[in-house]
């Protein structure tokens, strides 16, 4: 997934834990396969490469329930979460933009914003058409998240009583042991990454975080975040991090996401989603009720 | 109340095909597993001073046992046992008023080599919350065959930290003596035994765990050892033993503790005790040293005597060392490594009878016995 993993396990025999993990490690790799918009055999490669043609491409359960979720996604942030924001990302490549200290101009994120719109993308069951050339989407604010769900409910399948996976940030706890000694989870610290800015107990469920600590870029001094806003263009400006507790990790990436999507907004959203969460504004300042 | 896009999100996370999958609370095995172990068990030589006649070498028993766990579809497990054991060595035939000092036991002769063959099937299906087995299996003897059957239950409560087990089982056993005409022994007998068990087994926090089970078992029919001089015991048995485990795992030494406590009873009027104590330490990722310790004594049988009865005045008399008063101690040491798919395991154990260990008063008997048990065992799963 990009992102370094890590799972743990309590009170299982080493030998099992090995096996067990074996197992996970192929459940990540198949979801990366899958759902990579990097890797030329993946689903999103297919989907993204017929972007324009005239003909759909089909899709399995798996694929359109993430499509469906992606859905619900767009619903309830009103636009604002868009897994075909994908053209914007290429137009803000940190990387050039960083050596030419120059931001994109008007003109090419008009061009960009023609290639977006979740609205614009035509779905039947078991099947997508990107009708535009040049559209693409990708999973990323759900796909890792549910990996994580879905390595934790493999581990439960397998016989874990405890446990709990770590995909680049985006932490699942699971098991019926772990409601009577809880983990110990850090959440980075968007100011100093080697820091915790805070460490909370999780008992269950998953927690996820969306910020622009861990890809962001400084140009002519402004820092400008990976976070885009598909409706305007422009990286969004507001919270440095938002972290988000959920039953699921998949349901506290895309809050935390729709959260910072949202900008100053996205606090009194999540007030109103009634999931614990800790914010940090880009001064530094923090808004909590997740407990310590 | 939770927020409409809150519910919105569960909703379609929910429906995410790898989210809520399956979680059974006991998992079929997944992998095959194919087990051998060789095991050794060697009883002491009866003392001089209370052989009257006979062999003194007791026996010898050499067991080479078999096993197969392999999943069968998604939720069935099927395991095949077999054993077999080859015994000679000889076994106190009657006891008579101490002679010459203390000599009252008389021996059979060393011409006792006898084999014997167990197998067992077993089919379990593994529920979200449970699961039950079915097992049938046959035992025979050149003077004996056993076919028994039971059927068990699982089932998880209370977020599974909960379970509550039983089980029911049956067996038919016929007994054929060999040499019948010549000690005029008994030809053509048989035994019923039926049997239930009750069981729970509490978490009690992420280390540490209870189980306590009830276990009652009637035989009935020829109960007698026919291979035995004057020995007449009832022809019903009923039993009743309270079995209760505590096992502790301790994190910061790597190591798990589990004592035993068993009570038992039976209508021959038989008590007994047996407790336990063993120290699982794990050491490094691939080795465990187990050492244990065992206390065991019973009360002596109501028609037990040290020495026959052969007046024909009494109903029901024996002289088996088995149903007198004593008490035992063993100790034992088990070595369990691992590397890679295979495990070793290598196993020894001492014990030691002896009137002075009992806690029971009762008649005692000369013929106790001491013996010394070792195995190897390898296991591999693929």
């Amino acid at each position: 997934m990009g992102s370094p993993c890590e799972i743990q396990f309590r009170g299982c025999p080493v030998k099992i834990a090995k096996d067990v993990v074996g197992k996970l490690e192929k459940e990540i790799l198949r979801l990366e396969k899958k759902y990579s918009r990097f890797l030329p055999d993946s689903t999103i490669t297919h989907i993204n490469e017929s972007a324009g043609l005239p003909d759909v491409v089909t899709v399995d359960e798996e694929t359109e329930r993430l499509l469906e979720y992606a859905d619900t996604c767009h619903t309830q942030s009103q636009g604002l979460f868009d897994i075909t924001s994908g053209s914007l990302r290429k137009l803000w490549n940190y990387h050039q933009l960083e050596e030419k200290q120059a931001l994109p101009d008007s003109r090419e994120i008009n061009l960009a914003l023609e290639k977006i719109g979740w609205e614009k993308v035509i779905r039947e069951p078991g099947m997508i058409h990107l009708p535009i050339p040049g559209m693409e989407i990708d999973f990323g604010g759900i796909v890792k998240e549910y990996a994580a769900d879905c390595v934790a409910a493999k581990a439960e399948e397998e016989g874990i009583a405890s446990g709990m996976v770590e995909l680049g940030g985006d932490i699942r706890v699971f098991g019926l042991e772990s409601q009577h000694l809880p983990w110990q989870v850090g959440i980075r610290d968007p100011f100093n990454t080697d820091n915790a800015a805070a460490v909370i107990e999780i008992q269950s469920g998953g927690l996820a975080t969306s910020g622009d600590y861990e890809r962001y870029t400084i140009i002519q001094g402004k820092k400008y975040s990976h976070i885009l806003n598909p409706l305007t263009g422009w990286p969004i400006e507001g919270f440095s991090s938002v972290s988000v507790l959920a039953q699921q990790c998949v349901v506290a990436g895309s809050a935390a996401s729709i959260a910072v999507l949202l900008g100053s907004a996205g606090k009194a959203w999540l007030d109103e989603l009634g999931l614990p969460y800790l914010c940090i504004d880009s001064d530094g300042t923090r808004h909590r009720t997740v407990n310590n | 109340m939770k927020s409409r896009s809150l519910l919105a999100l569960t909703a379609s996370a929910l429906a995410l095909p790898g989210i809520s999958a399956v979680v059974r609370a006991d998992t079929p095995p997944t992998e095959t597993s194919l087990g051998y172990r060789i095991s050794s068990y060697e009883e002491d030589n009866l003392p001089e001073e209370f052989l009257f006649l006979g062999s003194p070498d007791r026996y010898d028993i050499t067991v080479h046992q078999f096993q197969l766990v392999a999943p069968v579809g998604d939720n069935y497990g099927l395991s095949l046992n077999s054993s077999y054991e080859s015994m000679s060595g000889a076994s106190p035939w009657y006891a008579l008023e101490p002679f010459d000092g203390n000599k009252s036991i008389v021996m059979s002769g060393a011409t006792i080599h006898e084999q014997r063959r167990d197998y067992n099937i077993s089919l379990r299906r593994y529920l979200d919350n449970g699961n039950y087995a079915f097992n049938i299996g046959t035992s025979k003897e050149d003077d004996y065959e056993s076919w028994n059957g039971g059927f068990d239950l699982q089932r998880h409560f209370n977020n599974d930290l909960t379970t509550l087990s039983g089980g029911v089982s049956f067996a038919s056993d016929d007994i054929n003596p060999t040499d019948a005409s010549l000690f005029n022994r008994v030809t053509d007998e048989s035994k019923r035994t039926s049997s239930a068990f009750f069981s729970v087994s509490q978490i009690i926090d992420q280390n540490s765990l209870f189980q306590s089970s009830l276990n009652l078992t009637h035989h009935s029919g020829f109960l007698t050892d026919p291979y035995k001089l004057g020995d007449a015991r009832p022809d019903s048995r009923t039993q009743a033993a309270l079995s209760n485990a505590y096992r502790r795992f301790i994190p910061s030494l790597d190591a798990a503790m589990h004592l035993d406590l068993r009570l038992y009873d039976d209508n021959f009027g038989v008590n007994s005790l047996t407790f336990e104590v063993s120290w699982y330490q794990n050491l490094g990722d691939n080795w465990q040293i187990t050492p244990s310790l065992r206390y065991y004594s019973q009360s002596d049988a109501d028609f037990f005597s040290a020495v026959n009865d052969f007046s024909g005045t009494v109903p029901h008399n024996s002289s088996d060392y088995r149903l007198a008063a004593y008490g035992a101690v063993s100790g034992g040491l088990q070595v369990q490594t691992t590397l890679d798919d295979v495990t070793l395991t290598f196993m020894v154990e001492r014990y030691v009878t002896d009137d002075g260990y009992s806690m029971f008063d009762g008649a005692n008997s000369p013929a106790l016995v001491n013996f010394t048990r070792m195995s190897l065992g390898v296991g591999y799963s693929f």
